[in-house]
């Protein structure tokens, strides 16, 4: 993969000003929602310290309840299954559909299937896939991929759409999201009727009763999970919740975070498969556990709390990056500043090194993290991994600025340990300055001496005053005589 | 050594081996955390209230039908809205012994023959069942499924009609809850196949295209529910 690979994706999205508009657009709203949410509760901080300190608890004993709700799924009849990639994922899912007969699969959103490229897999064995969210319907049709975790198609317009539909089906152009809409809902209606199988994600997997809970607004899930026989839920092994009763705790923190509703139209609760005759859902219930890189990200406890994420957006939402370029410029599945802390652990750093380093570490994602994961504090040690060459592939790719770079930290470094040196600098520094505003108070030659990225930068900036002496001449005068 | 037995040997040896019990918080420690502000238990008259104002919000309606033999007339001016023919009943406590069937026929519905698939189920108009219980600031109801509540009843027909007692409108996620988890562990409703529930909060919607709002997307466009 091409070195500056966000910098040149981010560049690209920067310059199209209709993307950045839709983004900002959903970004704003959807934080506006959020903010005026949390006010319900007497103590919302409160509400993700104690999420978060059940995720620690959980995450720091994984082994335990990742057991636990094996025993539980099984009891109630469902089937578990283990993955450590990608490939062993797709394996198994492949295998249960042709085990099944399945021809046709219903698909509601799940980002870990598209960790896993899920879809790809299947139509390899000549299983046809269809994705019924509908913004990630849209995307599929147009061959793209998301944009933004919660709302994946926000970059297309309603005339994107439309002609899209148009081009696809040969239908009449609809100006009006409500005719695209239904539309929409008369193709898929036809997909559930027919599915084999459906599949999809987990929100949250209770260790304690095997329960699947699955969070969504319009009512595609429900159907993936009801109405085709076969149910294949894919999850990633963090998403595990010791108890039922922390269910309330997390959806609320997860809803109100995400869109800021008090609850999303439907939360299903899935406990083993349904009826022996169908009437009641899936005849067969598959879950499957993923590692893919989880447990690497476990073993190192500094960046251990990035698998505390509940998928929420809020840290999208409130990213001044994020909100400038969108889902795209991250190379991956995952964006914004959970997917700059998540994508370099899961893929290794070199796959993904330019990635920490694309925030100001201003913060706000931390300040809005319903689990309160420390993304900055994660980030500046993924960054000093991928400097060191210690990050995820285990130093086999040193990511530094290169020679250029190392020598001016060296060169800084051997100023600052070295009083002559440190004091030359100083010096230089102070005078420096006196000559280059003499010159820019009195001729036109000041700022056009300094170098081009400085001249546009020092445009509206004051740069601060040089001491007129250093500290220790000024600790000498003063207390030698 | 199999997959899981990979897994689970990198989980421990990534956390360490000889860890003591994992110390769970518990409800009693979260819930007080849950509190909303403003609210302290009110009567139960508010919750009625705030229930039925929460679902017209979200643009599903709610009505407290207080003599209990005008229900099923209730649900016919519904089908009539909406000029439904077909119509499906789960059996469900809330709904036994009104002749609800009977005012259906007599205002000309069909009842579904269920045949076990999903073709015919597609051409329902009007779903209705019972609600085990409701929360309510934010309009939502709880079903529990079984083989006499199957799921696709309040999921699959564009209108769903939920008849619930007033008694079972409750205050919080929390609270529902507890009945949803109940449900998973006794017998209640004598069926081998309470393993599912669902809380349903007002109409099916998206944003998904320019955040323009649409409702009634995959599941219902029109949600009521008759308070008794």
């Amino acid at each position: 993969m091409a070195r500056d690979t966000f910098r040149e994706l981010s560049r690209e999205a920067v310059a199209d000003g209709r993307l950045r508009q839709a983004l900002i657009n959903a970004t704003d709203r959807f934080r506006g929602q959020r903010s005026g949410s949390i006010t319900d509760f007497v103590d919302w901080d409160a509400m993700r310290d104690a999420a978060r300190e059940i995720k620690r608890v959980t995450i720091e004993n994984l082994d335990h309840f990742l057991v636990e709700l094996e025993g539980s799924v099984t009891r109630a009849g469902g089937h578990v299954h283990w993955a450590a990639d990608s490939d062993e994922a797709t394996g198994i899912i492949k295998r249960i559909a042709r085990e099944a007969g399945v021809r046709s699969v219903v698909k509601s959103k799940s980002m870990a299937t598209e960790e896993i490229e899920l879809n790809d897999a299947l139509e390899e064995d000549g299983v046809r896939v269809v994705e019924t969210d509908l913004g990630e319907y849209i995307i599929q049709l147009a061959g793209e991929k998301p944009s933004h975790i919660i709302a994946p198609a926000i970059h297309k317009t309603k005339e994107d759409v439309s002609a899209l539909f148009t081009d696809k089906f040969g239908i009449p152009r609809y100006d009006d999201p409500e005719e695209l809409t239904a539309f929409a809902r008369s193709k898929l209606r036809e997909e559930f009727i027919n599915a084999d199988m459906g599949v999809s994600g987990v929100n949250f997997a209770v260790a304690g009763t095997g329960t699947i809970a699955i969070v969504e607004n319009e009512g595609n899930a429900r159907l993936t999970t009801t109405l085709p026989r076969v149910h294949v839920a894919l999850m990633g092994i963090e998403k595990v919740i010791p108890l039922y009763e922390h269910l309330p705790l997390f959806l609320t923190l997860l809803i109100r975070s995400a869109t800021g509703q008090k609850l999303s139209t439907y939360i299903s609760f899935i406990t083993g498969p349904g009826a022996p005759d169908a009437s009641g859902g899936p005849e067969e219930l598959h879950l499957v556990l993923l590692d893919n890189g989880r447990s690497d990200i476990l073993a190192d406890e500094h960046t251990r709390e990035s698998l505390y994420c509940v998928r929420c957006g809020a840290c999208l939402n409130i990213c001044p990056v994020y909100r400038q370029v969108g889902g795209h410029a991250y190379g991956g599945v995952y964006s914004g500043p959970i997917g700059s802390i998540i994508s370099p652990q899961l893929t290794g750093v070199s796959h993904a090194h330019d990635i920490p380093f694309a925030s100001s570490l201003c913060g706000a994602c931390r300040d809005v993290c319903p689990v309160r994961i420390d993304i900055p504090r994660v980030l500046l040690e993924l960054r000093a991994g991928s400097v060191e060459g210690t990050g995820g592939d285990r130093g086999r790719v040193r990511n530094d600025g290169g020679r250029a770079e190392r020598m001016v930290v060296r060169l800084w470094r051997t100023t600052m340990q070295h009083e002559g040196l440190y004091g030359m600098a100083h010096r230089s520094a102070y005078y420096g300055q006196k000559v280059l505003n003499y010159l820019s108070n009195n001729t036109g030659l000041g700022r056009a001496l300094l170098p081009a990225g400085l001249r546009a930068w020092s445009q509206k900036r004051e740069i601060p005053r040089v001491a007129e002496e250093t500290f220790r001449d000024y600790w000498k005068r003063e207390s030698g005589d | 050594m199999g997959t899981r037995e990979r897994i689970l040997a990198r989980i421990t040896s990534a956390l360490g081996e000889g860890r003591a019990a994992p110390q769970i918080p518990r409800r009693g420690a979260i819930d007080p955390v849950l509190a909303r502000v403003g609210v302290d238990g009110g009567s139960d008259a508010d919750l009625t209230a705030e229930f039925v104002a929460a679902l017209r919000a979200l643009s599903g309606d709610a009505e407290v039908i207080s003599d209990v033999s005008r229900l099923p007339q209730a649900i016919v001016s519904i089908a009539k809205k909406h000029e439904c023919g077909l119509y499906v009943m789960a059996e469900s406590p809330q709904l036994a012994g009104l002749g609800i069937k009977e005012h259906l026929e007599k205002a000309g519905l069909g009842e579904h023959r269920d045949d076990g698939g999903n073709e015919s189920r597609a051409a329902i108009d009007m779903g209705i069942t019972g609600a085990d219980c409701a929360i309510s600031h934010s309009g939502s109801l709880l079903l529990v499924h079984s083989e006499q509540n199957p799921r696709w009843v309040s999921l699959v027909p564009p209108v769903h009609v939920a008849v619930l007692r007033e008694k079972d409108i409750l205050g919080s996620l929390s609270e529902a809850m507890m009945v949803a988890n109940n449900a998973l562990t006794t017998d209640s409703y004598g069926s081998n196949l309470r393993s599912h529930s669902t809380i349903i909060t007002g109409p099916s919607r998206t944003a998904d295209i320019e955040l323009n709002l649409t409702l009634g997307v995959h599941g219902p466009r029109h949600v009521y529910c008759l308070i008794v």
